[in-house]
């Protein structure tokens, strides 16, 4: 199975390799076959896992810079079993949706969608820090070269935004990159064993709460910016307006899943302290982002940016499950990962496809009345947005479920607040169908519409299928990350409820706080 | 006879040398006076392995004389790029690469 | 036997669905009337199987008459446990057996009804899919399969209301119906979390079993638990103050509001009530507030619909007052009472839907009641329809009506106290309901035939250019609006026979439940209430059930009086009465301004508070983000640096050789 873990990550790697190589005719259907073997090795490698158990299903460690600890380690386990496989899944509908359009799958764009395909993957499966950085900010790096083509020079945008991508987020991962290299030499100090950035071994040690504070610090700058939470989200309308449709599926489906995957794996299990001190301020954080998003994308007129908007709230509905410190809000971060994605990617064809049948038009007031002249597109818009909002029934419903549950249990005000946010969606969302589908023809929709074809429906009703699945039976998505997300959480949980009690005893007691910690 | 004046001389050139480039804006001047920096540093190489009776400074030396040669073609191509574009032969003039 | 009955069960729930899905892939492929006879045939199956169902359910010893039906794990995880379980009992079963029945009547009035749309097929395979929908919540196990059920209802509410998805008022009156639902849908979540923290289960079995000894220690998280679930109740059932989408709500179709207005949707409120009434005994301040809010409903809806003008939704209107007498039963513990009401109920409200359908197809659209007059030898059919379904609706003796309201009234007597105030309260609104109805018959069926009306008695329909019937705005016959024909029940036999058997049942269906005669519905409900201590507080004595009809009678006979004196005898003399009431008047039919209050307190400020985020806040934050930012900082220092880039070949020279001859220096003197 180790191999299967490899090739895993070197399949569609070498496919896009060698159609870069190949050239225009080989390139696409190299780029089919990398990402479809890479969904059958995910699938393979899920399959593998066992739920009641939170160790390693299928693990590979070779050493690989030895003189600073650095080791390949790669491993899937139940908490990234899923978010594998729904990565291959998402690359998967990406890339053969971009190869609709051949001045866009150019050999190269399949390369560079191939390299971040192999990042996300490594980011994913990786158990050992510096790896783990190493690929959080090589997957950057294609996308921001994909929204490139189109800037400067003739092209319609200029590079600014894009500019603006790259080093926002590269200077979060960068410190990210500080923080672990100062993780792993603080706790080989600590422990006075040699450097490693095995993550196994960086669990079992901790450090001193305030070291954990400035790391978390880190930490929390490139995953915040990266998911994008508010306020360090002014990065991402720029991205979005500027980035190709069929990338920016992928980007908008998985980036940020890795960031809500690294709290879980890395931030949580190793700074619990900080984490704890610090749990306000994250629940602050996704509450504001998911009334603020909610809100904004309820108000904007531009489809890209109703997308991005509702994906900020999203997002801050994961981050509030991370923040609960609580297996049901982490199950529910986990899985909101999941069919957040599976939402996303339809989608972004959808927007697509309407914007198609208003001449190319990305503004919401000049659309309306697309339902009449395409009544399959309709169709299939309502069941995406019907996902996109969270009803009752849908993957998504549970997920959110789940995340309040586990919010609620450690404070019930943070998810009354966040359920606002669950009313507002289903208003962002119906506006954006009803002013693009429905009432009178807009300004910019033509009076005879075509409806959509073959290749557009098969895609769709793929994403619809796997929307489908997380909808019926949600239990497959959750049981492989059962006890993983426990698992993940225990210690900022244990330590939060320590305090807690410690802060309980005190009433009783009449012993001041301080002195309580100093004897913990 | 002492290597001193061999040293004198290699550094009277290499001073020239370096005024000039400081000085001439003709570029086919500054290369004459890179030629000239690069004869001073060859005359002090050949000077020690005299004294030293080593053979290292005269590979060296050889050497330098072809990277020089190699150099100057170049150069001189630039030179008679630019004036075929009819770009102005200033060295002040031509600042493409101003940041 | 277990198996049986659970099997039948899900049955009854696909079939819909199985319905709604293969009219949605054929869409294209289905002509005529192929849609909707598929639709109905599926629905009477589903009949059939309920009754099935019904027959396996009884043939089981009462004490096991609450079965449950699992298919697989839903959501198993961090202490959560939810199933996809049934759970069939005689509560689900007759709320399964009138939603199926009613529908499948409703369904072949639509066949005929929505013949001449666009968007037939479409529209059968929502239909389809709204009953699955209200089977999921009837017979759904836990409350996590209520909430799944209520958002799907909420879904298939919105999709049938603005069916007609190019009008614009549709539209809105739909979204307008989803987010009130949506926020109902919230309540319950909040609320299951609430319940579950301390039961440490979802499941309605396991609940009720364990509610006395989990909350005995919480009873404050009792009470909010079930308020906010309340709060989903009031949301679906329409009660007041989320009752707003429901007048709006009549921008669907006619079969759509004797479907989910009349039958089922407006009922879930009422069932989960029901349902959860375990929990509900156990909390008394929960349980006020259901009454306090039903019987605020029921007079303000009454005293609304005196007022209106538009046919559907004076019929609108009349749901909501007697969802809340249903709300006001079940809340009191008359849990028979309120059920029996909700069946009874289904079959005169769908009637009165269908019959006003009816009408409004001889009227060419037209909806308004001044427009009307004298239709009674013109629509005969319709008239006696409708005529038997008011006489239901106003409680009159020996309908249906009268002895289900009754027996809700007669036991809020029984149960005293404070309850008398309130029986007080529906009596008087019944006064008012039968003024209201029989008000609608005077106006739409007697009275003197004006011009229009003079072409329908002459046997035609009338015509008008394709517009929306509140804002005049023009429209065509194409998809999205409503097609060119309009048809009535005198011409057509499927809305005929569909609305004679719900007549029948109005007549006769009171038969089951005379007090202290037949209590058919009472020991059939039974098994799921015998652990209730309430339902006997409300079970009235002779001496209370003979007051209670007697007033019932009173008031109904009182209001159709008034009613017949006002708009019969005397046709112009409310005019009168208006303009000495005027601010009254205006008060009423502006709906007790409730919606402009919503939209001030509420839809404003959001609206308000995005469009200062999208035009300044994020300015800001992209701006800062540049300026100030890291890739501001970034460009900055880039700046700086940038200023040794100065191209001038002579001044790198200078720089390269000054600073070799410092290092020297320093290397060879410093050193």
């Amino acid at each position: 199975m180790t191999g299967v873990l490899i090739a895993l990550l070197a399949v569609p790697l070498a496919a896009g390799f060698l159609g870069l190589l190949g050239g225009k005719r080989v390139a696409p259907l190299l780029a089919v076959l990398g990402t479809t073997a890479a969904m059958v090795f995910a699938l393979l490698l899920a399959l593998e896992v066992n739920p009641g158990d939170h160790t390693a299903a299928v693990d590979l460690n070779s050493t690989w810079i030895p003189s600073i600890g650095v080791s390949f380690h790669i491993a899937i386990d139940g908490l990234n079993a899923v978010l594998v496989l729904l990565t291959t899944f998402v690359f998967a509908i990406g890339t053969w949706w971009s190869l609709r359009d051949p001045e866009l799958a150019t050999p190269s764009y399949l390369f560079l969608l191939a390299i971040g395909e192999a990042a996300v993957l490594g980011a994913f499966v990786a158990q050992d820090l510096i790896l783990f950085v190493l690929c959080f900010d090589l997957m950057l790096l294609p996308f921001v070269l994909i929204a490139a083509r189109g800037a400067g020079g003739d092209g319609e945008f200029s590079i600014g935004p894009v500019l603006l991508l790259l080093v926002y987020t590269l200077v979060g991962s960068l410190l990210m990159f500080v923080a672990a290299v100062g993780l792993a030499i603080l706790t080989a100090k600590n422990t006075g064993q040699p450097v490693t950035f095995d993550l196994a071994a960086l669990y079992g040690a901790t450090l001193a709460p305030s070291t954990q504070r400035w790391i978390l610090l880190a930490f929390l700058a490139a995953f915040l910016i990266k998911m994008p939470v508010v306020p360090f989200h002014g990065w991402f309308p720029g991205a979005y307006r500027t980035m190709p449709l069929p990338a920016l599926a992928i980007f908008a489906a998985i980036l940020s899943k890795v960031a809500a995957y690294g709290f879980l794996k890395i931030a949580l299990p190793l700074l619990p302290d900080a984490v704890v001190d610090w749990r306000l301020v994250l629940v602050i954080l996704a509450l504001v982002s998911i009334i603020y998003g909610s809100l904004v994308a309820f108000t904007t007129n531009e489809p890209r940016l109703i997308l991005g908007y509702s994906s900020v709230a999203q997002l801050g509905f994961i981050l509030l499950g991370i923040s609960s410190l609580d297996p049901a809000g982490a199950q529910g971060a986990i899985f909101q990962s999941v069919t957040h994605a599976l939402v996303v990617v339809p989608a972004v064809i959808l927007l697509a496809l309407v914007s198609e049948r208003a001449g190319g038009v990305e503004r919401l007031d000049q659309l309306g009345g697309i339902a009449k002249r395409a009544p399959v597109l309709s169709a299939l818009f309502l069941v995406v947005v019907l996902c996109w909002l969270a009803m009752p029934g849908t993957g998504n419903f549970v997920a959110e479920y789940l995340v309040l549950l586990g919010q609620w249990r450690v404070a019930p005000w943070a998810a009354i607040i966040a359920s606002i946010g669950v009313v507002l969606a289903a208003a962002y969302a119906l506006r954006f169908m009803i002013g693009a589908m429905q009432n009178l023809r807009g300004a910019a929709v033509p009076e005879h519409g075509v409806d959509i074809g073959g290749f557009e429906r098969g895609l769709l009703a793929l994403s619809i299928a796997a929307l489908a699945v997380v909808a019926l039976v949600p239990q497959l998505g959750l049981r492989p990350s059962d006890a993983a997300s426990r698992n993940a959480v225990y210690p900022a949980r244990s330590l939060y409820e320590s305090q807690k009690k410690a802060g309980g005893d005190e009433a009783v007691a009449g012993v001041p706080a301080e002195d309580q910690e100093s004897t913990r | 006879m002492s290597i001193t004046w061999y040293l004198a001389v290699s550094a009277i050139l290499f001073a020239i040398g370096l005024f000039g480039v400081f000085v001439r804006r003709n570029p086919l001047v500054l290369l004459l006076c890179l030629e000239l920096l690069l004869g001073a540093a060859n005359l002090a190489l050949l000077a020690f392995d005299r004294h030293h009776a080593a053979n290292d400074g005269s590979i060296l030396a050889i050497i330098v004389m072809v990277v020089a040669a190699c150099e100057v073609t170049v150069g001189l191509g630039i030179v008679v790029a630019m004036h075929r574009r009819g770009q102005p032969i200033d060295v002040d003039r031509t600042r493409e690469l101003q940041g | 036997m277990t198996s049986t009955v659970g099997t039948l069960a899900w049955l009854v729930l696909l079939a819909p669905l199985f319905g709604a899905i293969s009219i949605g892939l054929l869409f294209k492929q289905l002509s005529g009337r192929a849609a909707g006879a598929l639709a109905t045939t599926v629905l009477f199956t589903s009949f059939a199987l309920s009754v099935a169902t019904l027959v396996a359910l009884q043939s089981e010893p009462e004490e096991s008459r609450q079965v449950t039906a699992n298919l697989w794990d839903y959501a198993v995880t961090a202490g959560l446990d939810v199933k996809l379980s049934l759970l069939v009992d005689p509560l689900s079963v007759i709320m399964m057996l009138v939603v199926t029945g009613v529908s499948s009547l409703i369904h072949l009035y639509a066949t005929a009804y929505m013949v001449s749309d666009e968007g037939y097929n479409r529209f059968f395979s929502y239909l389809n899919l709204f009953v699955f929908s209200m089977l999921v919540l009837v017979l759904g196990g836990n409350l996590v399969l209520l909430i799944v059920g209520w958002g799907l209802v909420g879904m298939a509410s919105y999709l049938l209301i603005s069916f007609w998805y190019r009008r614009k008022t549709a539209t809105k009156a739909g979204i307008k119906a989803f987010l009130i639902n949506v926020f109902g849908d919230v309540g319950i979540v909040l609320g299951s979390f609430l319940l579950l923290r301390h039961a440490g289960t979802v499941d309605y079995l396991e609940l009720f079993a364990k509610a006395e000894g989990a909350f005995a220690a919480h009873p404050h998280d009792l009470t909010w638990g079930l308020v906010l679930i309340l709060l989903g109740a009031f949301a679906k059932s329409a009660q007041f103050p989320l009752h707003t989408w429901l007048p709006d709500a009549m921008e669907g179709p006619t079969p759509v509001s004797a479907l989910i207005h009349a039958a089922t949707m407006v009922t879930a409120g009422v069932y989960l009530i029901a349902r959860l009434h375990p929990l509900f005994e156990l909390s008394d301040v929960a349980a006020t507030v259901g009454v306090v809010i039903g019987t605020i409903t029921l007079v303000m809806a009454a005293t609304m619909a005196i007022v209106q003008t538009d046919l559907k939704r004076i019929i609108a209107y009349s749901t909501m007052s007697q969802i809340g007498y249903m709300v006001v039963a079940v809340s009191a513990g008359a849990y028979t009472a309120g059920i029996f009401h909700l069946m009874t109920h289904a079959f005169f409200k769908a009637l009165l839907f269908m019959a006003a359908g009816s009408v409004i197809g001889a009227m060419g659209g037209v909806q308004d009641i001044d427009r009307m007059g004298g239709l009674r030898k013109a629509l005969p059919f319709t008239f006696a329809c409708f005529m038997i379904g008011s006489l239901a609706l106003a409680g009159l003796p020996p309908f249906s009506g009268f002895f289900s309201k009754d027996e809700i009234l007669g036991g809020l007597l029984e149960r005293g106290d404070w309850y008398t105030i309130i029986a007080a309260i529906g009596y008087l609104a019944a006064l008012l309901t039968a003024c209201y109805s029989f008000r609608a018959i005077y106006k739409v069926f007697y009275g003197d035939l004006n011009e229009e009306t003079q072409q329908i008695a002459d046997g035609h329909h009338l015509h008008f250019a394709p517009a929306n019937p509140s804002t005049g705005e023009a429209e065509d016959y194409e998809v999205g609006f409503p097609g060119k024909e309009h048809h009535t029940a005198e011409e057509n036999l499927p809305m005929k026979v569909a609305m004679g058997t719900l007549a029948f049942l109005a007549v006769v269906a009171g038969l089951l439940q005379i007090p202290h005669v037949t209590h058919v519905v009472g020991d059939f409900l039974h098994p799921t209430f015998h652990a209730s201590e309430l339902l006997e507080q409300t079970e009235a004595s002779t001496s209370t059930a003979l007051l209670g009809m007697g007033l019932g009678t009173l008031a109904a006979l009182l209001g159709i009086g008034i009613a017949t004196q006002l708009w019969l005898k005397k046709p112009g003399s409310t005019a009168g009465i208006q303009a000495k009431l005027q601010s009254l008047h205006t008060l009423l039919s502006n709906k007790y301004y409730v919606d402009e209050a919503i939209d001030l307190i509420i839809v404003r400020p959001f609206r308000w508070a995005g469009a200062v985020f999208e035009r300044h806040t994020e300015r800001l934050v992209t701006q800062t983000a540049v300026v100030g930012g890291s890739s501001g900082v970034v460009r900055i220092a880039s700046a700086l640096v940038r200023a040794a880039q100065t191209g001038s070949v002579r001044i790198y020279a200078a720089v390269v050789s000054s600073s070799t001859a410092a290092i020297l220096l320093y290397a060879l003197v410093v050193r």
